[in-house]
């Protein structure tokens, strides 16, 4: 017997408990989704529909015309490619310089493993706002505030931790003795790593590189400090500072390039959604 | 090639796992290091392998000190004992993988891959991934990706144990061949001393880290050093009895009985050893003393019998011929050959063997 | 002791005999980074804390702890304390709760479990921005909320949720509860999922009620994951910032600042990174504390 037929068996179900499990769900269900149904419906307004009260339900007629409006009346193009080339950037450096340092925690046992495991386990704690005024100077200094570059160094210093930890967790579950099995046969340290213990955690890869790019496309705080620039502002950043400037005149056209801006992230969450919420429970329950 | 361990010791932490181990293995010898669980002799073959390193000592491939060799370095090919196989590669190219890096031309890599799999009968599954292969299957792509390389030394460890016991005993005799027609130096790793003994050249006993014994399985089996060697190799194990020698009259007393001391034997002896075959049953009258048979097990082409006998303690096993039957609670007598026992002294050493059917000698140990 | 299981899998050995420099270089670069991008800049805002800038070139001068002094003394700090600890309600508490019920719900009984908890996790991979955004135009005057609310009769007028200094703070902990719900969701459900059947079959045997089984069985052994979700839920709220700063900036009348929005305005606002170096410990300290007391509460873990 399962949990599943404990806890369901009708002898000690209480009575409408199926109906209200439903009900529950559904509410949940619904809640979820009007926010962002009212999300592209709105972006799917003219601008006769918008402000009204009371409010559309559903547009009619529906336009595209709001994200081709929006696109001329900011730099959103430049926004999303910044975005772009900052997530993808910082994805690529944190998997680049993460991935050997869980591949030493996994499968060497060495003096100051541990501790070194728990350092990073500590990192894992450090709140973003003591790394904000610490950052700023640095980069300050290194004339890296301002640029893609260094918001990219910024996320990957963030996110580093909780890489090592995630790929750590792929990496201990390989089979034993194939890194020594790979140097009777002669082969030299580096081409073990990369041949054959890489293929082995691809999915690995994956997850944890998805996952580096949902969080920094979505983050907020580092881009807002770090980005100055109009021009080299995040999706994030941009959005909100349309919102400041065009606000309630235009909110089809807000809505429109909102939508366009979380559809990505639903897409890859789509279709990695079994890696995500493995990577992200599995994580927790290290 | 030949090599030669010095005074090897191995240390984790407070542990001794391999304690002043000295050996030379010779030459295209099949060695086997066995002994039980803990002993050392994996930690031994690892350190032969460079997949560890010595706390003291030397190890020298013919006469070239390789102690601190990385494994890269060492030229040598390991079977693990639970393959680790590429789990990513075929077996193809499992067994190809360490060949690409050296200067050995592709042609000749595929025909010896071709040849090793016709040799180990896996021919048809080289395109396979392990994880579609069966144990023994993979035991084999385990056994061929060593072969190719054409090694100067073969280590095993323990390869066999992870696979059923028809299996077994069938890999055994392919593992013999293969020794015989490549003639490669090999030291394999058991526990199992059936193994060890079916299969070599010599056979090395370790326990608690320290070397026991290291000989060829017969006089390991008919002279073994010391008490741990004598009930360690030969199944059923050898009786042991407390003793005392009782030298005005020239006899072996036990708690319940005396035989006569081995001729030529002088000296002192806490401990008697009797194999289970060298155990002669005769009708209850006769023989040296008369015991009860608790159990009788049929194996076959010979039973083994339990004893009971008063004043002992513990009960002996006797060994008879496939054809003679016993129930329980039957008396019997018991007769013991004082030439074919083993007597060892208070420390365990062994003082009396008997000599070896090939030789003349009463060799002491 | 088995040489087996000396080794751990897959692992070489602690081989002291001579060092193994191999791990050390697979995490030198990590250990790099750390050190240019975190140890040395945290080791530098340190000592920062203690200064105060004068100039606008840079030039600072030693105040001892008259920074952290300025930063606790200050009436709206006490007043960005308060909101976050209201807030914590919608960040942790409220989410965990409906996330432990919704978990239970789905874990059986109901179909598409897999589906479900999917849907029910897009919220938490929606950009914070976007959400609020979108929560900000759901609470508006002209928004869905109020249409609701005058369409059923609860209240008369459209009211003003962001912009009064009541309901400021509580329309941003609704989205916040829409948005992290999911997320608390996912990790009690791995929980639940790993519960043993059999305590639960000898429980009811013994003819435990269902309330008595949750109480005794489900939580206790659920206690490991709350408590992690607990102490990344305390780091989370002082790390919120742009759930607050997207939908109200804070406001009205500071009602729904909280100490990240604060922060940002002391450390940025007036440029007196002094200060907000001080501020920035204070709020390091205050998480590090709360998640102590949270894992001691719970009668301690291995981490």
């Amino acid at each position: 017997m399962s949990v599943t037929d404990v806890l369901t068996s009708d002898q000690d179900g209480f009575p409408g408990e199926q109906l209200v499990r439903y009900v529950a769900v559904s509410l949940a269900a619904l809640f979820v989704i009007v926010p962002l149904y009212w999300m592209v419906a709105t972006s799917l307004k003219d601008p006769s529909q918008i402000g009204v009260f009371p409010p559309t339900l559903v547009p009619s007629p529906a336009t595209v015309e709001p994200y081709f409006a929006a696109w001329e009346t900011g730099p959103w193009g430049q926004w999303f490619l910044n975005t772009i080339l900052i997530s993808g950037g910082a994805t690529v450096v944190t998997l680049a310089i993460a991935t050997p340092a869980a591949y030493a925690l996994a499968r060497f046992d060495f003096p100051g493993s541990n501790p070194i495991y728990l350092l990073f386990l500590g990192l894992l704690m450090v709140p973003a706002q003591i790394l904000l005024i610490p950052l700023y100077n640095l980069l300050s200094s290194l004339g890296l505030v301002d640029t893609r570059l260094g918001l990219i160094l910024v996320y990957s210093t963030f996110f580093l931790a909780f890489s090592i930890f995630l790929l750590h967790s792929f990496m201990t579950n390989l089979p034993e003795s194939l890194e020594e099995a790979a140097r009777i046969g002669g082969i030299p340290e580096w081409k073990i790593f990369v041949q054959v213990i890489l293929p082995l955690v691809k999915s690995g890869l994956t997850a944890t590189g998805m996952l580096i790019f949902v969080f920094t496309w979505n983050e907020f705080l580092f881009a807002l400090t770090f980005l100055k620039s109009e021009q080299l502002y995040t999706i994030s950043v941009g959005l909100q500072s349309f919102q400041g400037i065009h606000g309630a005149t235009v909110y089809n056209q807000l809505f429109a390039m909102s939508t366009l801006a979380t559809l990505p992230v639903i897409v890859l969450f789509a279709l990695f959604s079994e890696q995500f919420i493995e990577g992200i429970a599995g994580l927790e329950m290290q | 090639m030949e090599i030669q361990l010095h005074d090897i010791t191995k240390r984790f932490d407070e542990l001794v796992a391999v304690n002043d181990l000295s050996m030379t293995i010779k030459d295209g010898e099949f060695l086997t290091l066995v002994g039980p669980s803990g002993c050392g002799k994996t930690t031994t073959l690892r350190m032969i392998a460079g997949l560890e390193t010595p706390t003291d000592g030397v190890i020298e491939f013919g006469g070239e000190d390789m102690t601190y060799a990385s494994p890269q370095e060492r030229e040598l090919a390991f079977v693990f004992q639970a393959y680790a196989l590429y789990p990513h590669m075929s077996a193809r190219k499992n067994m190809s993988f360490a060949l690409e890096h050296t200067e050995v031309p592709e042609e000749e890599i595929e025909q010896r891959i071709s040849e090793t799999a016709s040799m180990l009968g896996i021919e048809e599954h080289l395109d396979k991934n392990p994880p579609a292969l069966s144990g023994g299957q993979q035991q084999r792509v385990a056994l061929g990706r060593s072969i190719v390389r054409d090694p100067e030394i073969f280590l095993l460890d323990e390869p066999l144990s992870n696979l059923d016991a028809k299996l077994r005993v069938k890999m055994r005799a392919e593992l013999q061949q293969l020794h015989r027609e490549i003639q490669t130096t090999t030291i394999y790793v058991t526990h199992d001393q059936e193994e060890a003994m079916t299969m070599s050249d010599r056979v090395a006993i370790l326990n608690n880290g320290d070397l026991q014994q290291i000989d060829t399985p017969e006089v390991v089996y008919s002279q073994p050093a010391n008490r741990f060697v004598a009930g360690f190799i030969g199944s059923p194990s050898m009786n042991f009895l407390d003793c005392r020698i009782d030298s005005a009259a020239g006899a072996v007393q036990t708690d319940a009985f005396a035989i006569d001391a081995p001729s030529g034997f002088s000296g002192e002896a806490a401990t008697l050893g009797v194999r289970p075959e060298e155990l002669s049953i005769v009708p209850p009258r006769e023989g040296d003393f008369s015991a009860e048979v608790t159990v009788f097990e049929q194996i076959g082409a010979y039973n083994i019998i339990h004893l009971a006998v008063d004043d002992l303690d513990e009960g002996i096993v006797a060994q008879v011929d496939g054809s003679k039957h016993f129930d329980p609670g039957d008396t019997v007598g018991v007769d013991i050959d004082p030439k074919y026992v083993h007597l060892f002294d208070a420390a365990d050493e062994a003082v009396y063997n008997p000599p070896l059917a090939s030789e003349e000698s009463t060799a002491i140990a | 002791m088995s040489e087996i299981q000396d080794r751990v899998r897959g692992t070489l050995p602690v081989d002291r005999s001579r060092l193994d420099w191999r791990p050390y270089v697979y995490l030198l670069p990590a250990f790099v980074m750390i050190a240019i991008f975190l140890a040395y800049p945290l080791v530098d805002t340190f000592l920062l804390s203690f200064q105060e800038v004068v100039t606008l070139g840079g030039e600072t001068r030693w105040v001892g702890l008259d920074n952290y002094v300025a930063v606790v003394t200050d009436p709206l700090f006490w007043v960005a304390a308060k909101n976050t600890l209201i807030f914590s309600v919608g960040m942790i508490v409220v989410p965990l709760v409906l996330g432990l019920g919704l978990a239970m719900a789905i874990n059986r009984g109901i179909e598409g479990r897999s589906f479900l908890r999917s849907l029910i996790f897009v919220p938490v991979v929606v950009p914070i921005v976007v959400a609020g955004i979108v929560f900000s135009w759901l609470l508006s005057p002209n928004g869905l909320v109020n249409w609701l609310l005058t369409t059923v009769g609860i209240i008369e007028e459209p009211a003003r949720f962001l912009n009064s200094v009541n309901l400021s703070l509580p329309s941003v902990m609704l989205m916040v509860v829409w948005k992290r719900t999911g997320y608390y969701m996912v990790i009690l459900l791995a929980g639940l999922q790993g519960l043993p059947d059999d305590v639960y079959e000898a429980a009811k045997i013994m003819g435990k009620s269902r309330w008595a089984m949750f109480r005794h069985i489900t939580l206790p052994l659920l206690k490991p994951a709350i408590l992690i979700t607990l102490v990344l839920g305390i780091i989370d709220t002082v790390r919120a910032f742009a759930h607050v700063y997207v939908m109200t900036g804070g406001g009205p009348s500071n009602s729904s600042e909280i100490l990240s929005t604060h922060f940002y305005q002391v450390a940025f606002g007036y440029f007196n990174f002094g200060k907000g170096a001080a501020y920035g410990f204070i709020l390091f300290g205050m998480s590090l504390v709360f998640s102590v007391i949270a894992i001691k509460l719970s009668g301690g873990t291995e981490i």
